[in-house]
């Protein structure tokens, strides 16, 4: 196959662009819904209506916010699958099973998400429940995902043992987590603020006054979220190989990740500044849509010194740049004399047992192995469509002995 | 990489049973939902009568919805087809790389549109033309993205002279994708107004008063009138797709369709789709208002199941239709490469009388035929080709090719020795 260019960006800044509009998304994405449902909550305690006002149009901007996020998501895997084939195959198939738990998660979240908002008039049992089952589901995609991101920078032990455990509990998955959930607080507040310096440019009255509201609440997020990153930032700075902490703590990234944390501390600073008053806050467009952008600044600099903390590895110390191996359980290494049982998973379980039917009884019918052979040789010859088998003689006898040993 | 092992279904029946689900909603519901909500607002527009745009509001609702969780869905669904195929996706994004790079601004576009479309339905009261053409520009975004999937799925079943040009074109634009295309379309329309249906019967079961139990009698003849249309058309595509398999010279695969393995699934889906298309023609089109109740609903309700086995049905049959290839004549279903033609002898060999069996491996003659189960499908097998030509036929036909195959090129010995090894078959 052809190495694919992409002229002028060049590959790594494409995939770049695509995973830093897609990080942004979803990761509001994910923990938006939670905000949402405990703004409802304060509301129905309260008795105040502009909390499920807020409530009801943060869910309908997470539900546009959340679709783009996932366009870019396919975006992102087709760009990675055509232009770093291999590391996304290996974390795909060391991840399968929570992918597919996953997938289901977000389907179910986002049902429940339309379950919730379809049921808004009726703020009940059913509708509480809808919100907080909602909320709860997008937080385990995110932590299928933080992992698997995780895992590139830290696969940890998995590089030995090869267990899947090893390798969701790698040693930055939960300060990792846990840096992108207080992340998506803070982002929530940012869109809110965003969502009531826009919404609420032309309001007068008692309008004015929920976008103030809004913007009070929103600010509140901005600034104690992201404050309170500090600390899982620490944390997970301090799970970081020590080749990999000294480039942000004097090294290469210091640059961008400190220029990071100053932008994020303008921001925090603009958005206490600004918010705490709401006619002051409504006047200073321009200086809280600074703020705004200096926080979306800021998240796309601290994902780049994450993906450059890796160094060339395209997962550290395992894969390198050209994506080859370099150390890895022995079941990814080794093709070398590989056993009936590897022959017979990678090449017949495509199909077998499933929609094939049980190869263990079919491979009966051929009581001598000379038969058995020259059939999988040649299934056409018994005018059966199946791949013929391709490979050398001692992998044939392999499989032939794997087939006779399993009980049917 | 040690393969993904899926207990009892296997790789293929997983893959198969994450298709079943997405395929009608994500891909048939998703082109023909916006596209019928569009032109049901424009129907009432041009007759005054508020009925259609209140279904095609609704209808513009649940293509949102669809929309949404597709989006969201599709990262899952891309990723864990990956684990499951990861040299066909390696080998497919390779190929198809900028086409599906083209489907994030198309994804886009849709998912925009559509919500403009939907959230502006009250606010641009005054402007329907500019509304229309916001929810033409969504489904745009949707049949776009349907285009670009379906190069690379018909791709899959006839790879056409992309096997000889490793061309991004000739894999897109490969012999069957028309037909293939024009048979997704009509799906659209077809699942859209089945679908359709049952919300019309749900409007029916939440009416309490007159006027809302003639809207839902109305909603159910309107969408049944497209589900009977669309599908009764399914026929037109459905000939042209089988006569564009045939002439792919692909083959067997036809035969499989008309009488063999594949006949019941096939002819299966074509009764069951006739049964539906009766039941909502007399339940749904002649007499609504005995579709939206008692045993008539249950049968409308069954009319749907009925369009979803059959899509379930063919899509078996189109996916099986490739056994057992995974990309046909090129890679197999357990992902192994079909075997190239062997590379150029070693100096000993040449100096040797030319053996029939190496000059046809070194020839390419597997480029485009098969035998024995190796080789491409482009055309036809040589298995038993010296059943029907001897030693001489052979060389003159080799010599003087019939159109669309190139001459033999070697020594005038290697001609013979290829014929005699071929006359052997």
């Amino acid at each position: 196959m052809q190495p694919i260019q992409v002229p002028i960006l060049g590959n790594s800044w494409f995939i770049g662009v695509v995973a830093l509009v897609h990080v942004l998304l979803v990761t509001i994405g994910g923990v938006a819904p939670l905000v949402a449902f405990i703004a409802e909550q304060q509301g129905l305690r309260k008795g105040d209506e502009r909390y499920r006002r807020l409530a009801k149009a943060m869910v309908l901007i997470v539900l546009e916010v959340a679709v783009i996020g996932g366009i870019f998501g396919s975006g992102l895997v087709v760009v990675l699958i055509g232009l770093f084939p291999q590391v996304l195959l290996l974390v795909v198939n060391v991840f399968f099973w929570f992918l597919v738990l996953q997938l289901l998660a977000f389907i179910a979240g986002l049902g429940f998400l339309f379950a919730y908002l379809y049921t808004w008039e009726r703020p009940q049992g059913l509708h509480r429940a809808f919100g907080a089952v909602a909320a709860a589901l997008p937080l385990i995609v995110m932590v299928v995902f933080s992992a698997g991101s995780a895992f590139t920078n830290t696969p940890g032990r998995w590089a030995q043992s090869g267990a899947i455990l090893a390798a969701v509990f790698n040693p930055t998955a939960i300060p990792s987590l846990l840096h992108r959930i207080v992340a998506g607080f803070s982002l929530t507040g940012f869109l809110i603020v965003a969502y009531a310096l826009y919404k609420g440019r032309r309001a007068s009255g008692e309008e004015r006054g929920y976008y103030g509201f809004a913007l009070g609440y929103g600010g509140r997020y901005a600034v104690y979220a992201t404050i309170l990153q500090v600390i899982p930032g620490a944390w997970f700075l301090f799970s970081l190989p020590p080749e990999a902490q000294r480039k942000f703590l004097g090294g290469e990234l210091l640059l961008p990740w400190g220029l990071a944390i100053v932008l994020a501390m303008v921001a925090v600073a603009l958005v206490y500044g600004y918010t705490r008053e709401v006619k002051r806050g409504l006047a200073a467009r321009g200086v809280l849509a600074l703020a705004v952008v200096l926080v979306v600044a800021t998240t796309w600099l601290m994902g780049y010194s994450r993906s450059q903390a890796r160094g060339s590895d395209l997962v550290y110390g395992v894969m390198n740049q050209k994506g080859d191996l370099t150390k890895a359980p022995p079941a990814y290494l080794a093709p070398a004399a590989a056993s009936g049982e590897a022959l017979y998973a990678a090449r017949c379980g495509t199909c077998h047992p499933g929609l094939a039917g049980d190869p263990f009884e079919r491979a009966k019918k051929y009581p001598d192995d000379a038969s058995l052979a020259a059939f999988l040789k040649d299934p056409a010859s018994k005018g059966i469509s199946m791949p013929p088998f391709v490979g050398t003689e001692q992998e044939l006898r392999a499989v032939i002995d794997y087939l006779r040993r399993r009980p049917g | 990489m040690p393969p993904i092992e899926v207990p009892i279904l296997g790789r293929s029946g997983l893959v198969a049973i994450i298709a079943l689900l997405h395929i009608p909603f994500f891909v048939n519901f998703v082109m023909g939902a916006p596209l019928l909500a569009v032109i049901s607002e424009y129907i009432g527009l041009k007759r005054g009568d508020p009925k259609y745009d209140r279904f095609a509001r609704h209808l513009s609702y649940l293509a949102l919805v669809t929309v949404a969780i597709g989006a969201l869905g599709g990262v899952g669904l891309v990723a864990t087809n990956l684990g499951l195929f990861p040299r066909f996706f390696a080998l497919g994004a390779n190929i198809y790389f900028w086409p599906l790079v083209l489907e994030l601004p198309a994804f886009l576009i849709e998912a925009i549109f559509i919500a403009a479309y939907r959230y502006t339905w009250e606010s641009l009261r005054e402007h329907r033309g500019w509304h229309m053409a916001l929810g033409l520009l969504g489904a745009m975004g949707a049949w776009g993205s349907g285009f670009i999937i379906n190069g690379l799925a018909s791709f899959m079943l006839t790879p056409g002279h992309w096997v000889q040009t490793k061309a991004l074109l000739d894999a897109w634009f490969n012999p069957s994708m028309f037909p293939s295309f024009l048979h997704r379309a009509l799906a659209a329309f077809s699942i859209t107004g089945f679908y359709a249906m049952i919300y019309a019967l749900f409007m029916g079961a939440q009416a309490k008063t007159a006027p809302e139990r003639d809207y839902a009698a109305w909603g159910l003849r309107y969408s049944g009138l497209w589900a009977v249309i669309s599908t009764a058309l399914q026929f037109v595509p459905g000939v042209w797709y089988l006569i564009a398999l045939q002439q792919a010279t692909v083959p067997s695969v036809v035969p499989k369709f008309l009488g063999g393995e594949l006949a019941f699934p096939w002819f299966g889906g074509i009764i069951l789709a006739a049964v539906a298309i009766l039941l909502a023609f007399f339940l749904a089109v002649q007499s609504p208002q005995v579709g939206l109740k008692g045993w008539g609903r249950g049968f409308l309700v069954l009319s749907v199941l009925l369009i979803m086995i059959t899509t379930a049905f063919m899509g078996f049959s189109r996916e099986r239709a490739r056994k057992p290839y995974l990309v046909y004549g090129v890679m197999y279903a357990n992902e192994m490469l079909v075997a190239a033609p062997s590379p150029t002898p070693t100096p000993t060999a040449v100096t040797l009388l030319p053996e029939g069996k190496a000059v046809f491996a070194k020839s390419g003659c597997t480029a485009c035929h098969s035998l024995g189960g190796q080789g491409a499908a482009v055309g036809p097998a040589l298995d038993g080709v010296g059943k029907k030509m001897d030693a001489g036929q052979l060389a003159a036909s080799l010599k003087v090719p019939p159109k669309g195959m190139p001459a033999f090129s070697g020594t005038p010995e290697e001609l013979k020795a290829l014929a005699e090894f071929l006359s052997g078959q």
